[in-house]
């Protein structure tokens, strides 16, 4: 079964003139298709300027393609009446928090959805009451959203998009302005939603370290997917990652160089935890 | 500079004010402004100065607190206080060469400048006791029949509370253009009007354009979870009238009705 059928889409950003005459126009995507299963994690890696956000864009169609279509659930993105269906079940996290956040009061913002929705009250009080637990800021309900960190604050906005009771969430590139601690909050309160809550999860970044909590990786450059495969698959084959213009972990590149030069390793090793254990455990089998 | 700006500013406390719906609040603020206009004899504007103190006192607010908006007017005061005082026709009972002060100019003068007091006060005692949310879902709601005449009172409302969200939002970022600008050898102090405004530009343009973006990327992200304006729309704490409300909503009546007998 499939949640997201992308089929053949291919986009185009035109840039008219004052008479509405086509100035220029930037493809971004080209004849891409791709498949959602349910219950997914696929994080979807790409340079700047890869196309990848407007790919994430075209998932709850916030973007239309120019040719192929988006079917979500069945529907096709294409058609007016089928918006609001689409975009309560494919939820969509945004790279600023502070551009994200509607409300003045925490509670309320985790609210905004469901009352677009026209949810009865007291079901949108037990939502938020849950959805607030999922991420961890049951504290803060009553909190003003600016006196929260970056990390919290896009817990917010994971929350305010889990209250919709989504079937899929897709993040664009999360974690881009957050610190260490705030990154790894998002990957793991994201991780853990798709373990528990079986949400299908699809998180577009630029960090290789990010990609890695994944079950997918797909690599969009050129407009086009370049691969797609599990991490470990993905990893394994550095050399294109860094042709794509991706940074590749020191570790895993070093990794690969000792493979190559005999040393028998598993493929996608990505921190460097993994690749001393993996050595120890070499020494210690001869 | 933006952080002196009193309006709209809220006292946390647990008051019966604090707990009023919000539209009781705007209706009995709205009441007690038209009876200062009716007020003309000692008497009415006696009772509207005692309802005010009622109102402090229920309030928890610390007095100090309250009448610090009244710096804010402080030179209107004054101004219409002296002009009142001074060229009011009548019995003369002061004459300083050419100024002379009337009976009926000592008592506009005096009730001029009750009647300002307690118009600030009145209002601030709103502003204080209700969060701005509640403030805009109170108008809202209580406005709400403007739209039989085509009027957007929702998107208003909406626009107001987003408003209300991204005021320190700018004003952090301004700060931050700011610095940035000055580390460049910007110079927003020295110089005269005309330089301090023509310094101002630098400024401005890049708080704009920010300002432009972030407007652009709250609308689609509103849009992606399922904004499409206020058919349709539930709200979470929905206003609720209890009690208190009825009982407010008769001392007001009753309040006005006795500014007009004592007019």
């Amino acid at each position: 079964m499939k949640q997201i059928d992308v089929k053949n889409i291919t986009f185009d950003y035109i840039v008219r003139d004052e008479n509405d005459q086509i100035e220029s126009s930037i493809r971004a995507l080209e004849d891409l298709s791709m498949e959602v299963k349910p219950g997914d994690f696929i994080a979807v890696l790409g340079r700047n300027g890869s196309g990848k956000s407007t790919f994430a864009k075209m998932l709850n169609a916030i973007l239309l393609p120019n040719f192929g279509d988006v079917i979500v659930l069945g529907m096709n993105t294409k058609e007016e009446d089928n918006l609001l269906e689409i975009r309560k079940n494919v939820g969509m996290v945004f790279q600023n928090p502070d551009n994200q956040i509607v409300a003045n009061v925490v509670e309320e913002d985790m609210a905004f959805g469901p009352e677009n929705l026209g949810i009865p009250s007291e079901e949108i009080v037990k939502r938020v009451e849950t959805v607030s637990h999922m991420v961890g800021m049951e504290k803060f309900l009553q909190k003003s959203p600016n006196k929260l960190s970056g990390g919290q604050k896009q817990r917010v906005a994971i929350a305010g998009v889990l209250a919709m009771k989504p079937k899929c969430i897709v993040l664009d590139e999360p974690t881009a302005m957050l610190d260490p601690i705030g990154r790894r909050d998002i990957i793991e309160t994201v991780t853990k939603l798709n373990h528990e809550e079986g949400i299908t999860i699809i998180m577009i970044t630029h960090f290789m370290e990010e990609a890695a909590a994944a079950k997918r990786v797909v690599v969009i450059d050129k407009n086009r997917i370049q691969m797609d495969g599990t991490p470990g698959e993905v990893f394994a084959d550095y050399r294109r990652l860094k042709e794509f213009g991706l940074d590749v972990p020191q570790v895993t590149e070093l990794a690969g160089k000792l493979k190559s030069a005999g040393i028998p390793l598993p493929d996608g090793i990505i921190t460097v935890e993994e690749l001393i254990s993996e050595l120890k455990s070499r020494k210690t089998g001869t | 500079m933006l952080r002196d700006i009193t309006l709209g500013q809220y006292y946390p406390e647990d008051s019966v004010l604090h707990r009023l719906d919000p539209r009781t609040k705007l209706f009995g603020t709205m009441i007690y402004i038209v009876s200062l206009f009716i007020c003309n004899s000692w008497a009415a504007y006696a009772a509207a100065v005692v309802a005010l103190a009622v109102l402090i006192i229920l309030s928890k607010v610390p007095v100090g607190f309250m009448f610090r908006g009244l710096r804010a007017i402080l030179i209107l005061l004054l101004i219409s206080v002296f002009f009142n005082l001074f060229f009011t026709t009548g019995e003369v009972i002061l004459q300083m060469g050419f100024l002379k002060i009337t009976k009926e100019g000592l008592q506009t003068a005096a009730w001029m400048a009750i009647r300002l007091i307690c118009l600030v006060i009145g209002a601030s005692i709103m502003t204080l006791t209700t969060t701005p949310n509640s403030l805009t879902d109170g108008l809202e709601k209580s406005l709400g029949f403007l739209k039989v005449i085509k009027i957007p009172v929702h998107e208003i409302a909406m626009m107001m509370s987003i408003a209300l969200r991204f005021i320190p939002i700018l004003v952090e970022e301004t700060d931050k253009i700011m610095k940035a600008q000055m580390a460049r050898g910007a110079d927003f102090e020295n110089g005269g009007l005309a330089a301090k405004a023509k310094a101002m530009i630098p400024l401005l343009i890049p708080l704009f354009i920010s300002a432009f973006r972030r407007a652009t990327e709250l609308a689609t992200a509103m849009e992606a979870r399922c904004y499409h304006g206020g058919e349709g729309r539930t709200k979470m704490r929905p206003l609720k009238y209890a009690v208190r409300d009825y009982i407010a909503y008769v001392c007001i009546i009753a309040f006005l009705v006795l500014i007009i007998i004592l007019k």
